[in-house]
């Protein structure tokens, strides 16, 4: 199956990269200037709770030996244990990756719903009224800082509407769509303009590509042509676009996180920056690379499957 | 990530700090002696809805209370946080137990005891009753529990270092001896970081009990989510009982969610979402008042919020200069625009608990005198760093009202911020000139924190001030020995005026705690500790 | 872009050329310096003058963004934020440009280890999402200015020694390049003489959304608390400071938060104008 072949082949090359942010995500705990160990019990440990904590964490072997040991470890999903909140890392991250996954889906989601109407206007009205309101409008929801927009819709449709509740996950999957719309649509603001601009570029090429034009020639619809041939070719840079931004994404998602509470892995950065809690930060390094790639792999993948549709259709 | 609950965080852990190094370093016996101390008879089981008709009170239904700390763990033998340490209150009880108000103690898992006559065996009679899981607490639980709270690396391990030996005689009896008396003693096993626990279920795995604990406390774990919420359920059997004769808590549930924004919890609040809320913002409170539903409570706690002044980095050695720096600074703007008038401007080094003086006479707000000052101190513009917590917005705006006195004053100011445990790592070891924080006291006794923070002979250096007054050491000594509260009161008056006016920091204001609830909430009472009965309150809804 | 000076009829010619986007973001982009420039001139306050008595005036004549909870005038501390937030939005986006493009060139034009090595730490770094990794760099040397300088400088290179060396590679086959390496010209002569102009424009479009982002991730750490420190006005940390008085005073968030959105959209529109007048290349942020 050329599938497996393209997907092995994609993981081989992406190693490299593994072993590099398994580096960095390792050196984040060793570059700390000062004793970690101390920092990280704030001046109430004793000499001896200290001693006790460099060994359980390894900080008494030789750098080479401790990178192996964290490298062995993580591959087991082993990422130490939380000094602040005295649980297994990797069960802290994981509670915290459900909001935040979904926040990111429903970003996505809303972006896409944003973006495809508006696209598709803004290239059948190319250089026209409507494609310059779109892209002014573009324009400043780029520009727009998301934790200031964020307080405009908390201040707008929260306080003051009272439509949507301004902080939390809620409970249940209705719980979550209505107490996420507010920060997804604030990443999805940011995202849209991104989407808008490359869907236009593409749909306007397609347009005049070749097999358009052929089956213009044969006296098909506009309409039909734009949903049968132009839309689709269009899907492509759409799923790139969406995998290349994952990490402004989740850089987003760190401050909108932040400005709504929503207890995610974002927010659990910022805490865990504020309270130093280095065995967290490094495992939310590895998670956060992690998604990244996975995300981009999974978009390299969609591509070619949906590449290969097109071609072969 | 808001900010003015920040004011609240980590509170607890530097009133426990604060605590345990003044028990550690208090040996005197200040309680007058008797073999036999049958302490007051609880009070707390009456003391909730006494206004309510006689019908009793009204029991079940759910607690919905917003706050914006989570517990790290139930585990009390690991953390030094008020997420955790407030949670683990409702929880796990400990063999003695603050009252009411937090000023006195009560019986908890032991139902009495008695002190030698030489002050140093207590032998504790325990309760019959049981843990969560159904176990009954035994002797042989408080063993582990004690040694487990004393051991070297628990955050509260050196309060119990003056215990020689904990023994139990008989399955419902506890001796604990001394190596030296050590009045604190019951203090020290009231806290949280004392409670009992279920060994069998501690043992099974520390990990998972901090989790799901076990413990002989008013509530249960019912179910822990992190960052999110925590479900409390009634305990079977706690063995406290309400005014109606039957177990206590009123309330079958009660779920903390975790609302760090402030304004998301003053909304939760407003809505109905939410029964009762912790940490009101100081500016939000007015618009809360307005609303006939809501009660806001404004409790004293044992709290002042002053700048921490380093007297061995220079310039600050100088006492001309830190006066200076009290007399440039504007507390009246403070009061208004930080606080929005709650508290009251400081006439003490110190929170005000029982030997306060309001007798001394306050610094004012005088621009001219501290310019004087300034000269008189030979400052040759050295930069003052004034250090605040990261994120603390009210801080920062201290920071800045302080800045522009200080400046005017003819000094130099450079504000500069750093996360909460590292500003308070920095300046526990001196590595600090001036830092806008505060202080607080779980004991109502002037003793424990006048001795440590003015007593310059202790270890925390004058909690880390480095201020030292071998007159003020004096007095306190005086102080501890005398038995006539007249007397101690008129020596407490006099360190009070003379730290105070050596320009020890620069206090700001005793500021309370706001907490707010809707009307149908009854019993609510925050203790001066910092923490709520969440057992007494009554949902009569 | 490769003649260094420009005869006043070539000039005209040149601004003849502009797009309307062009021309509107270099007018708002300039107001905006200016504004920094001269705020001392254009407002009465002092943007760090405390008046009690004046907080929370509400926007009017006398405060036209009105105070803060300081009693401080909130467009004469926008003014002088502008100084803040655009002189470290532009290092932040410079000096990593020129690292970025003058590595990413030479790794186009030598290839071998040098380009392999310099690829998969680039590759390493663009792993992460940008701000995960710059608030790690923070958690590690500590909050303030100096330090986004460097946390900036460290990762923020990766993205234009990409875009230099795809440019590189494309350039390098050309007929030009080629010749001067036959003539053995030094390495450094052709990267910078005959190359660089040429792979530069790529960069320069890029770096106008660049500039974007940085403002927003120089007034978002400041929003966490990361970044610059009071009670230097910068527009993040303004917003941050009136989050909490939302409901009583919207101003004190909103208004700050405006300046962002505007000197944004001005850098936006800049490089939407330099895009057309460069060649009608594509180029996002990512």
């Amino acid at each position: 199956m050329w599938i497996f072949r393209f997907v092995g082949l994609r993981l081989l090359q992406a190693i490299p990269v593994l072993l590099g942010i398994t580096l960095v995500a390792f050196l984040a705990i060793h570059l700390v200037p000062g004793d970690p160990v101390r920092i990280m019990l704030q001046g109430r440990a004793s000499d001896a709770a200290v001693a006790e904590i460099n060994a359980r964490l390894g900080l008494d072997q030789p750098l080479l030996v401790q990178y192996g040991r964290f490298v062995g470890r993580a591959v087991t999903g082993d990422l130490g244990t939380s000094i602040i909140q005295r649980a297994p890392v990797s069960k802290i991250v994981t509670e915290r990756l459900i909001p935040s996954s979904f926040l990111l889906a429903y970003a996505t989601l809303l972006s896409v719903l944003l973006a495809v109407p508006l696209a598709v206007w803004a290239a059948a009205r190319r250089d026209r009224f409507a494609d310059h309101v779109i892209r002014i409008a573009g324009t400043v929801s780029f520009a727009m800082p998301s934790f200031w927009i964020g307080l405009i819709l908390i201040l707008g449709f929260g306080l003051t509407l009272k439509w949507f509740p301004i902080a939390g996950f809620g409970q249940g999957f209705w719980g979550h769509v209505r107490h996420l719309f507010l920060p997804a649509l604030t990443i999805a603001l940011f995202l849209a303009p991104l989407l808008i601009q490359s869907l236009r570029a593409a749909m306007l090429d397609a347009m005049t590509a070749e097999h358009v034009e052929v089956a213009r020639a044969k006296g098909l619809g506009e309409r039909r042509i734009l949903f049968k041939y132009v839309l689709r070719a269009a899907l492509i840079p759409v799923v790139t676009i969406l995998a290349v931004n994952i990490g402004w994404m989740v850089s987003g998602s760190v401050i909108v996180e932040s400005v709504f509470s929503v207890a995610g892995l974002g927010m659990l950065l910022v805490h865990a920056v504020s309270t130093r809690d280095y065995p967290v930060i490094q495992g939310l390094t590895l998670v956060f690379a992690l998604m990244v790639i996975g995300v981009n792999l999974l978009a390299d993948v969609a591509c070619a499957l949906i590449d290969r549709r097109t071609r072969n259709a | 990530m808001s900010m003015n609950d920040q004011v609240g965080v980590d509170m607890s852990t530097r009133a426990r700090r604060a605590l345990a190094s003044a028990l550690a370093a208090t040996f005197v016996v200040s309680l007058a002696g008797c073999s036999k101390e049958e302490p007051a008879a609880p009070q707390t089981s009456a003391e909730p809805a006494k206004a309510e008709a006689p019908a009793g009170p009204k029991r079940g239904g759910t607690l919905i209370f917003a706050r914006p700390e989570e517990p790290a763990t139930f585990d009390p033998y690991l953390p030094s946080d008020n997420g955790s340490i407030y949670a683990i209150e409702q929880v796990c009880d400990s063999l003695v137990e603050p009252d009411a108000t937090g000023e006195g103690l009560r019986p908890g898992l032991a139902e009495s005891w008695d002190v030698s006559e030489d002050k140093l065996v207590y032998t504790f009679k325990l309760r019959d009753t049981k843990f969560s899981n159904g176990d009954p607490v035994t002797a042989d639980d408080v063993l582990f529990s004690l040694k487990k709270a004393s051991a070297e690396a628990a955050p509260l391990g050196f309060l119990f270092e003056p215990i020689k030996s904990v023994e139990a005689p008989d399955a419902a009896t506890i001796k604990i001896t001394l190596k030296q008396p050590y009045a604190p003693v019951l203090s020290a096993l009231s806290a949280y970081g004392a409670a009992i626990v279920s060994k069998k279920a501690y043992e099974a795995g520390p990990e998972a009990f901090g989790q799901q604990p076990v413990c002989a406390g008013p509530f249960t774990v019912e179910e822990y989510s992190r960052g999110t919420r925590v479900v409390l359920a009634k305990a079977p059997d706690y063995w406290e009982k309400g005014q109606d004769g039957q177990s206590l808590p009123y309330v079958d549930k009660v779920e903390i969610r975790y609302i760090a924004d402030s304004n998301a919890r003053v909304l939760g609040l407003k809505n109905g979402d939410l029964d009762a809320i912790a940490i009101v913002p100081f500016n939000q409170a007015e618009s809360l008042k307005e609303l006939p539903e809501l009660k806001l409570e404004e409790a004293p706690i044992f709290r002042l919020d002053y700048v921490y002044l380093n007297h061995k980095a220079k310039p600050l050695d100088k006492k001309e200069l830190r006066l200076a720096m009290n007399y440039a600074a504007d507390r009246e703007a403070i009061l208004k625009v930080v606080f929005f008038g709650y508290g009251k401007i400081p006439n003490s080094y110190m929170p005000k608990v029982n030997f306060h003086s309001d007798a001394v006479e306050s610094i004012p707000y005088d621009i001219a005198k501290a310019k004087e000052l300034v000269k008189a101190a030979g400052y040759k513009g050295q930069t003052i760093k004034l250090m605040v917590d990261t994120g603390n917005a009210p801080s920062k705006q201290i920071a800045t009202i302080l800045q522009q006195g200080w400046t005017e004053a003819g000094m130099k100011v450079e504000i500069v911020e750093f996360d909460v445990g590292t500003a308070f790592d920095m300046s526990s070891k001196g590595n600090y000139m001036a830092y806008v924080s505060y202080i607080t006291s779980d004991i109502n006794d002037t003793d424990e924190l006048a001795t440590l923070q003015a007593d310059g002979r202790g270890s925390s250096k004058s909690f880390f001030s480095n201020y030292r007054n071998d007159e003020v050491g004096k007095m306190l000594d005086e102080a501890r020995q005398e038995s006539d509260p007249a007397k101690r009161a008129e020596l407490y008056a006099k360190v009070q005026d003379t730290v105070y006016h050596d320009g020890y920091s620069v206090p700001l204001n005793f500021s309370p705690a706001l907490n707010a609830y809707h009307g149908y909430v009854e019993g609510w009472k925050t203790a001066n500790n910092g923490w709520w009965w969440l057992k007494d309150v009554i949902r009569n809804k | 872009m490769s003649a260094a000076v420009l005869s006043v009829g070539a000039w005209r010619a040149e601004v003849r050329r502009w797009s309307p986007s062009l021309w509107i973001g270099i007018a708002l982009l300039a107001v905006i310096v200016l504004a920094g420039i001269f705020a001392p001139w254009l407002t009465p306050y002092d943007p760090l003058r405390q008046d009690y008595g004046a907080a929370l005036r509400p926007p009017g004549p006398g405060h036209w963004f009105g105070t803060d909870s300081l009693g401080r005038d909130i467009f004469t501390r926008s003014l002088y934020a502008i100084r803040t937030d655009l002189v470290i939005g532009f290092w932040t986006t410079y000096v990593p440009m020129v690292v970025g493009v003058l590595l990413g060139a030479y790794a186009g034009l030598v290839r071998g280890w040098f380009d392999a090595v310099l690829m998969r730490v680039i590759d390493t770094a663009l792993a992460f999402p940008f701000l995960v990794l710059i608030i790690v760099i923070l958690a590690i040397l500590g909050p303030g200015t100096q330090n986004i300088y460097i946390a900036v400088f460290l990762v923020g290179w990766t993205m234009y020694a990409r875009l230099a060396r795809a440019e590189m590679l494309v350039e390098g086959g050309k007929d030009y390049i080629l010749a001067a390496r036959t003539l053995g010209y030094p390495t450094s002569r052709i990267l910078l003489r005959h190359a660089l102009p040429n792979i530069i424009g790529s960069s320069i479009v890029f770096s106008m959304s660049d500039f974007v982002l940085n403002i927003l991730l120089v007034s978002g750490l400041s929003f966490l608390g990361l970044g610059v420190p009071a009670p230097t006005p910068e527009w993040g940390a303004m917003v941050a400071e009136g989050k909490d008085f939302m409901q009583q005073a919207w101003w004190i968030s909103t208004l700050p938060g405006l300046m962002i959105v505007v000197t944004g959209v001005a850098l936006a529109l800049l490089g939407d104008g330099l895009t057309h007048r460069l060649g009608d290349r594509h180029v996002t942020g990512g």
